[in-house]
């Protein structure tokens, strides 16, 4: 269940907040069991395989906080390797099993039967959040939760659930029993979920239909132009659709009283490829960060195990989004920028230069390697993507059935293009996000600001949920008799 | 955990909010629909029923979540903000199959959703192969000869759509686009004239008649925001019609002017276009004339495979069988070729909904019973590839 979907706007939603306001004694048990009923919504089959994982997280948590040295360490190493296990069985099993199927077929041995898994929903969130909360645990940074209820609300909350960020129990764990849901901080929570809808539906899904079009195209097909358009495009609706489902998580986490940390800080308007990954879906690279790279031995043992390990870390930031060799390239290929930009500042002559280099030149680089690195992403093969890069490079010639742009991009395109860049521009204070910020008193003339403010979130959600209901719509001409 | 408590203002934004959400639950539950309803080319879907099994369980979410679109409280009055709001923003109309044009002409561009542009590629004769040409000519042919069989006179109208017609209102990368390619229906004309010489008295493209119209500043054939012609047209394509099969006009037809809905309503909620129209006034031409309703009762086993019906009769009785097979481009011709009958059966069929029985009946009541003197196909450009298939389905292969 989408947040952008007709049934969780206009019947899950509301019926939750009522029940959770309704119910104030009884406020966990109703974020767990719309949760469990969110998530069953998408994989019902999976609802079991979640609630094992709950409890045998939870479990091993205790285990592992009263337990000695030597036994603490084999706990850790069976609780994260069961998650590992967890991600790598239903994420990457299919994807191993058909490279090993293609060598074996090579060799002209007899073919491998490849399974068909389906993946359950938010796997790869949850199987993150298991192994942090386990290694807090270890390192004594957090406390492990004696409730099993308590422990279930913070793994199945709905809200960071299948996209999240990547919630570790220590951010929140304050919240867990003590929650401050006062109004102005609910009101906060329907700004940002608001404010994250119209992102989502507003921009990223109108730039989502020509990036659909046009990478979907033979790619013989495509011209110079056709290319970057989609490449922009498709650019454009990862940010906006990834921070509009994360504000609105981030919102609906402040109605439930609790403080889930941000995702984006304006990544496209970085100036390197390093600062880009201090930006960009901030609760995974602060993931790796802590529980890969630093233990892996992080910059502590000189520039070529810096940057083996930043590679090692890429890679595998690049299969975490999916099992694929255009993820894997696309993780190798931010980590070679890192490397080549940490290489750069090592020598005082390069570093000296590059920051010599105006702004716009930084930003125009790092948009490219960005760019680029999106259509990676977004290619179906490695040579659908170099079909794409060849395309802009100007080698693509178009065929008769070419479209032009104008087809692909219409007047709302390029209106929602626009503000995003006027997004991406405006330097907004994340402090402002925040349940303390959100409690401040205010005077007459803050009141009216706030009035107008929620009566601009209100026209926006309408017009969201109007364009929502037009993705509904399948009208028909035959219709008179 | 702390209590609620905060501000007046916090609390009324609060409650405006949840309302807000509320209200579509509401609007469904207490039957309110403001804005209507619109028709679609499938049943809104159905809630399921309580699961009887793992596979029901599975696929409960989607058919519920299928069912809360179609259904959920104030959707029209959306889709209506929707069609409203983006034509006033940006100049654009809410479905990917309409075009806008220039001069505020809209073009309706495939019949169907997710075959973008398909109709406006065809009418202009983007792609086609001289193959693709011969066999569609051989197809007329082969209609006019299998219904020159059962009827002494047969005419087969093949209409050129707005893109054809109106090609420089076109955006202006499609009209490029359509001015490679020579329009279908021309094209299709220049072919069957190669092949078919003997036959082509009995084939009009009526491009020039249809372009005429609107010059001097009257009404043009197809209105702006419509994809059908309309009555002024339908009126003059009977005549030529008529004139070509030979057929005297009985007697005179009034009309009237009106102003009519663009037959798009469909695609465009919240945007009603009207444009005017030119509307017979049967009783005063001395006819009964019957319009999509069940008009036939004998065709009633048919009735579901009927999209357009028209039933027109003279009073005296005297004139011409005349038997109008079309798509939905007969309809309005059918509104005035009453003037050069004794009586006209008009059907536009949906032959992806015919049974054989249905065929068998259809027959029997059109071709046996009715025993027509004259067979006029009518049939816009999208279609004339497929022409055999007026006669295949009706009289058999």
């Amino acid at each position: 269940m989408a947040f952008s979907s007709i049934i969780f706007l206009f019947y899950f939603l509301p019926l939750f907040l009522l029940a959770y306001l309704a119910l104030p004694a009884a406020r966990m048990w109703v974020i767990i069991a719309g949760s469990v009923l969110f998530y069953a919504w998408g994989e019902p089959f999976y609802l079991g395989l979640l609630l094992l994982f709950i409890v045998m997280n939870w479990w091993l948590g205790l285990r592992l906080e009263r337990a000695p040295p030597a036994l603490a360490r084999a706990l850790l190493v069976l609780g994260v390797g069961a998650n590992l296990l967890l991600l790598g069985g239903f994420k990457y099993t299919g994807f191993l099993l058909t490279q090993l199927d293609a060598l074996l077929r090579g060799l002209g041995l007899p073919a491998l039967p490849v399974p068909s898994i389906p993946l359950p929903l938010g796997i790869s969130f949850f199987a993150f959040q298991g192994i942090s909360y386990l290694m807090d645990i270890r390192r004594r940074e957090v406390a492990a939760q004696p409730s099993l209820a308590k422990f279930a609300m913070y793994k199945t909350m709905f809200p960071q659930l299948i996209a999240g960020p990547i919630l570790r129990y220590r951010q929140i764990a304050h919240e867990i029993g003590d929650r401050r849901i006062d109004p102005a901080r609910f009101r906060l929570g329907i700004e940002l979920f608001i404010a994250g809808l119209a992102q989502k539906v507003l921009i990223a899904n109108t730039v989502a239909l020509p990036a659909d079009q046009i990478f979907a195209l033979p790619p013989g097909s495509l011209t110079a132009a056709t290319a970057w358009l989609g490449a922009v495009c498709y650019m454009v609706q990862i940010f906006f659709d990834f921070s509009g489902y994360t504000t609105m998580a981030i919102g609906l986490g402040h109605m439930l009283g609790f403080s889930l940390p941000p995702n984006f800080n304006r990544p496209y308007a970085a100036r390197s490829v390093t600062d880009f990954w201090r930006r960009w879906h901030m609760s995974l690279s602060s993931w790796f960060r802590d529980y890969l790279y630093i233990p892996l031995g992080g910059n502590r043992h000189g520039p070529w195990r810096t940057y083996a390990n930043l590679l090692a870390v890429f890679a595998l930031c690049g299969l975490w989004h999916g099992a694929a060799w255009t993820f894997l390239a696309w993780g190798l290929y931010h980590g070679l920028f890192l490397i080549l930009e940490r290489a750069a500042g090592h020598r005082p002559a390069l570093a000296a230069w590059g920051a010599r280099v105006p702004l716009p030149l930084r930003h125009a680089y790092l948009l490219l390697v960005v760019l680029a690195g999106w259509v990676l992403f977004r290619a179906d093969t490695l040579g659908h993507a170099g079909q794409v890069f060849a395309a802009m490079a100007g080698l693509g010639t178009g065929g008769a059935e070419t479209l032009p742009v104008a087809f692909y991009a219409p007047a709302s395109v390029w209106t929602a293009l626009g503000a995003a860049v006027l997004m991406v521009l405006w330097k907004r204070d994340p402090a402002r996000w925040t349940a303390a910020a959100a409690g401040t008193p205010r005077s007459e003339r803050g009141d009216l600001r706030l009035a107008l403010r929620f009566a601009g979130g209100a026209v926006l959600l309408a017009v969201s949920a109007a364009v929502l209901a037009a993705g509904t719509h399948n009208p028909f001409i035959y219709f008179r008799f | 955990m702390r209590s609620w408590r905060g501000p007046k203002l916090e609390r009324l934004l609060i409650g405006i909010f949840l309302v807000l959400l509320c209200l579509p639950v509401f609007a469904q539950l207490t039957k309110w629909r403001p804005g209507g309803s619109f028709y679609e080319n499938r049943p809104p879907a159905s809630a399921p029923g309580w699961p009887r099994s793992w596979a029901e369980v599975e696929r409960a979410p989607a058919r519920l979540a299928a069912a809360a679109n179609d259904r959920f409280g104030l959707r029209a009055v959306l889709l209506r903000l929707n069609g409203k709001l983006r034509y006033a923003a940006f100049g654009e109309l809410p479905s990917e199959q309409l075009t806008p044009g220039r001069n505020g002409r809209i073009f309706f561009n495939s019949h169907h959703a997710g075959q973008a542009l398909s109709l406006i590629r065809e009418s202009c004769g983007i792609g086609l192969t001289p193959a693709d040409l011969d066999q569609g000519a051989d197809g007329i042919a082969e209609m006019l000869q299998a219904f020159g069989a059962v009827a002494p006179r047969v005419l087969y109208m093949g209409i050129p759509t707005a893109a054809v017609l109106y090609r420089d209102a076109l955006p202006a990368w499609l009209e490029h686009r359509c001015a490679t390619a020579q329009p279908l229906a021309e094209a299709l004309r220049g072919r069957f004239a190669a092949r078919w010489p003997a036959l082509l008295p009995q084939v009009v493209v009526p491009t020039a008649a249809l372009l005429e119209m609107g010059r001097d500043g009257g009404d043009p054939a197809i209105p702006p925001d419509n994809f059908h012609w309309e009555g002024q047209a339908g009126q003059r394509m009977a005549a030529l019609a008529a004139a070509r099969l030979g057929l005297p006009a009985l007697g005179p037809l009034p009309a009237r002017r009106v102003s009519r809905i663009t037959d798009l309503e469909q695609f465009l909620p919240g945007l009603p276009f009207r444009h005017p129209a030119l509307v017979p006034d049967p009783a005063g031409g001395g006819l009964e004339f019957c319009q999509n309703r069940p008009c036939l009762p004998a065709l009633a086993p048919v009735q579901p495979a009927i999209n357009e019906m028209t039933v027109a009769e003279r009073r005296s009785g005297e004139g011409p069988r005349v038997l109008l097979l079309s798509d939905s481009f007969g309809l309005r011709m059918a509104d005035f070729m009453g003037a050069y009958a004794g009586r006209l059966l008009h059907l536009n069929f949906a032959y992806d909904r015919m049974t054989p029985e249905r065929l068998r009946l259809a027959r029997r009541v059109l071709i046996e019973e009715f025993r027509p003197d004259v067979i006029l196909v009518v049939q816009h450009d999208g279609g004339m590839r497929g022409a055999a298939s007026f006669s295949r389905q009706l009289l058999g292969p």
